[in-house]
C-alpha cells in the first residue's frame, strides 16, 4: 500500500513538474526580438537608408520579418516607418518601440516613445510608424519583441 | 529531555517562517513605457498610445506646418465613458510633447486666476520694484483651440468582456471658427475570464 502511495505522489509531482515546463515559457519574460535602424544618408530626403537588423528573439523572429525600413524629415521632424510580415497563417500579437538618436549617435529622448501591443494576421505585411516630436533626430531604431505586458 | 521533543516546535517555526518569507510583498520599479493589461479599463497603454497618434498627426499637419509658433489652448477632453478617466492626463502629455517639440507655444489657461493675482501684487503691494514690474494687457492670444471627447462601447457575455475606446480631437481656430485640424484613435481590448477563478 505504501508503495503505490509512493509511486502516486511520484506520478503527481512529475506531473506538475511537466505542467509548469508547459506553462513556463509562456510565462517566461521574452527579449527585444528584432532590431532594426534606419538612418538618413541621402541629404533630406531621407531615401538611402543604412539597415540592420538583429535577431535575439528566435521564436518570434521565425514568425515576423522586418522586411524594409524607411525614414523621412516632414519639416523637421524624423518619421520613421518599418514593414513588417508575418511569415505564418497563425495571428501573431507583438510590440514594437521606436528609439530615435541624432548624428553623433546620441539618443534624442521623447516622452512618446513607448511600447506599442500590435497584431499581425496571418501572412499579413503592414507599416508600423511613428514621428519623432524633436528635432535633431537623423536616425531611429525600431525594436520588436514577443507580448511582455505588466498584468495580474 | 529527550532529543527530538522540540520536534513540532521546530516544524512550527520552520512552517511560520516560509509562510512569511512567501507572503512578504515585493516592491519593484518597473517599465513606464512597458505595456500594462492589468485590467481590460483604460490605463497607461492606452493614455500613451492616444498621446502618441495626436502628436505625430499634428506636427505633420498643414495647421501646424504652415504656421509660425502658433499659440494653441488646451480644452478639456469631454470623457463620455461610463469610467473615471483623468483626461487632464491625456492634454498634459500631448502638450508637454508639443511644447518640447518647439513647433507650437500654449497659453496657460488654468493659471490664469494665479497670474491676476501677481500681476496685481506687483502692481499694488508696494513691496515691488516698479522697474521689474510686468505690465498686464501683454499676455499673448491664442490662434488655436484643442478640444476633443473620449467615448466608449462596452458588451459582456459570459466570459468575454469587449471594450472599444475612441478618442476624437480637434484643432479649432479662434479666428475663423473652423476645424483646421481633427484626428481620432480607436482601442479595443477585451478579456475572457478563465473557467476557473476570476
Amino acid at each position: 500500500m505504501r508503495i503505490k502511495t509512493g509511486i502516486g505522489l511520484k506520478a503527481v509531482s512529475m506531473l506538475l513538474l511537466a505542467l509548469m515546463g508547459l506553462l513556463s515559457p509562456a510565462c517566461a519574460p521574452t527579449t527585444t526580438s528584432n532590431v532594426a535602424v534606419g538612418q538618413i544618408t541621402d541629404g533630406e530626403e531621407g531615401q538611402g537608408l543604412e539597415k540592420d537588423y538583429i535577431i535575439k528573439d528566435k521564436a518570434l523572429a521565425g514568425r515576423i520579418d522586418v522586411l524594409d525600413v524607411k525614414a523621412r524629415l516632414t519639416g523637421k521632424f524624423l518619421e520613421g516607418l518599418a514593414m513588417v510580415h508575418n511569415r505564418k497563417k497563425r495571428t501573431v500579437d507583438f510590440e514594437y518601440k521606436f528609439a530615435w538618436f541624432d548624428d553623433s549617435g546620441f539618443p534624442v529622448e521623447s516622452n512618446v516613445s513607448h511600447w506599442t501591443p500590435d497584431r499581425l494576421y496571418g501572412k499579413e505585411s503592414r507599416w508600423i510608424r511613428a514621428l519623432c516630436p524633436k528635432p535633431g533626430a537623423t536616425g531611429f531604431k525600431v525594436m520588436i519583441r514577443a507580448p511582455h505586458p505588466i498584468e495580474r | 529531555m529527550k532529543p527530538g521533543t522540540n520536534a513540532p516546535a521546530l516544524v512550527l517555526v520552520l512552517v511560520l517562517a516560509c509562510c512569511t518569507c512567501g507572503c512578504r510583498s515585493k516592491v519593484r520599479y518597473g517599465d513606464a513605457t512597458a505595456v500594462e493589461t492589468v485590467t481590460e479599463d483604460f490605463g497607461s497603454t492606452d493614455l500613451q498610445m492616444i498621446a502618441k497618434k495626436m502628436v505625430d498627426s499634428l506636427l505633420t499637419s498643414p495647421a501646424i506646418r504652415q504656421s509660425h509658433r502658433p499659440v494653441l489652448l488646451v480644452s478639456s477632453i469631454k470623457n463620455k465613458t461610463a469610467e473615471h478617466i483623468d483626461t487632464k492626463a491625456i492634454t498634459d502629455k500631448i502638450r508637454t510633447t508639443l511644447i518640447q517639440s518647439g513647433k507650437v507655444q500654449f497659453t496657460a489657461a488654468e493659471t490664469r486666476p494665479e497670474i491676476a493675482d501677481e500681476l496685481a501684487y506687483q502692481r499694488d503691494s508696494g513691496y515691488v520694484d516698479q522697474a521689474t514690474r510686468k505690465e498686464a494687457g501683454r499676455q499673448v492670444g491664442a490662434d488655436f483651440l484643442l478640444t476633443g471627447e473620449i467615448t466608449s462601447i462596452t458588451k459582456e457575455r459570459d466570459r468575454l468582456k469587449d471594450v472599444y475606446y475612441k478618442i476624437t480631437m480637434n484643432l479649432v481656430n479662434l479666428e475663423t471658427g473652423l476645424i483646421d485640424w481633427a484626428e481620432e484613435k480607436e482601442i479595443r481590448k477585451d478579456r475572457k475570464r478563465p473557467l476557473v477563478g476570476w
